[in-house]
């Protein structure tokens, strides 16, 4: 899972029908460089042009964080209520599963050594 | 999922059985994260039937295999959406944090900008900053 | 599975159920730098198993495995993706041919 911020959303018409009812956000992931760049040792390559596309089922907008989950987790997530045995279905790869309220990230001065 | 770009087809007559009758979609990522190897193109199960210069999104895993109705199909990509429109904040290339931008010479053919009456970015004559490092 | 450093918490009160009681810690993938690890720079959300601290070194599983530390054997319905599973005391690694090992404390 990692932790991004809505930057977009994806509107489509034409889709494979387990898709309906989901809303596409295009969320841009915190990098170490955002939160904590004083644990960085080196310059990582420029992470603005990095970005998902994840469904999402709980309302997220642009400007606010959240946590997004890959692959089954994804999955699971889109699914609020299946019966005893049934496995998800929709084809998705990433989800939405937090919005976030607040994070707490450790500060140079707390990084004593 | 991936938002990208179709920008051609692959045609192959020596290919898995398992493939016959899927059409392969090339599709070249507007952005993605993290991806295991240098990608340019992907190349995607087209199954909604896009077409060259369309915006589509890409699902990556074993949906691609449900959606082919077959578990052992050698698929891990399909192309589940054609997209209408993308849009994306103004403002983001300048976030205090986080700041997030399309390539500019190779923007969504569905790009809108929104936050300021949500013209597109080419009527607006819109010119994207084309990054660097930080 | 990765190592990573905790640097963070993520509260949320607008999720989905399935991770209600969970708590998520934001972890800075390290990778193997000759004899040090150093930051890749990304960063990942895991549920915490275990305890960890901001400062701990951990090991961070995905998938079905990090599933299986938050349940039993039937967990197709657990919604984990990454989860916190071990704090690293130490770390061993070849130096000059031998096997040297460093303290994470």
């Amino acid at each position: 899972m990692f932790m991004g911020k809505v930057v977009g959303t994806v509107w489509s018409t034409v889709k494979w029908e387990g898709l309906h009812g989901l809303k596409f956000l295009v969320v841009r992931p915190y990098h170490l460089a955002d939160l904590a760049p004083h644990l960085l040792v080196r310059p990582t390559p420029y992470t603005m042009y990095d970005g998902v596309v994840a469904a999402d089922v709980l309302g997220a907008g642009p400007g606010e964080d959240v946590i997004v989950a890959y692959g089954h987790s994804a999955r699971v997530a889109v699914e609020p209520e299946l019966p005893d045995g049934k496995l998800p279905s929709r084809p998705i790869d990433a989800a939405v599963v937090a919005i976030v309220d607040h994070f707490h990230v450790e500060s140079a001065a707390q990084d004593e050594e | 999922m991936i938002l990208g770009r179709m920008v051609g087809t692959v045609w192959a007559t020596r290919k898995n059985p398992r493939l016959e009758n899927f059409k392969l979609a090339i599709v070249r990522p507007y952005f993605w994260y993290n991806p295991s190897h240098d990608v340019e193109h992907v190349i995607a199960v087209d199954q909604v039937g896009a077409e060259v210069g369309q915006d589509v999104l890409v699902c990556v895993g074993q949906p691609g295999r449900w959606v082919a109705g077959d578990s052992r199909c050698p698929i891990e990509a399909s192309v589940m959406a054609i997209v209408d429109s993308v849009e994306i904040e103004r403002g983001t290339e300048n976030a205090p944090v986080a700041p997030f931008a399309l390539r500019s010479r190779f923007l969504p053919t569905t790009l809108v900008r929104v936050g300021d009456g949500g013209s597109t970015a080419r009527d607006a004559g819109l010119h994207e900053t084309d990054g660097g490092t930080p | 599975m990765m190592l990573g450093r905790v640097i963070g918490e993520v509260w949320a009160t607008r999720k989905n159920p399935r991770i209600e009681g969970r708590k998520a810690l934001l972890v800075a993938a390290l990778a193997q730098d000759g004899d040090r690890r150093t930051p890749t720079g990304e960063v990942v959300v895991a549920f915490d198993s275990v305890g960890a601290r901001i400062g701990h070194v951990v090991t961070v599983t995905w998938g079905s495995g990090a599933r299986a530390v938050f349940s039993g054997p039937d967990n197709r319905w657990v919604l984990v993706d990454a989860a916190v599973a071990r704090i690293v005391d130490a770390v061993s690694v070849e130096r000059d041919g031998k096997e040297v090992e460093e303290r994470e404390d």
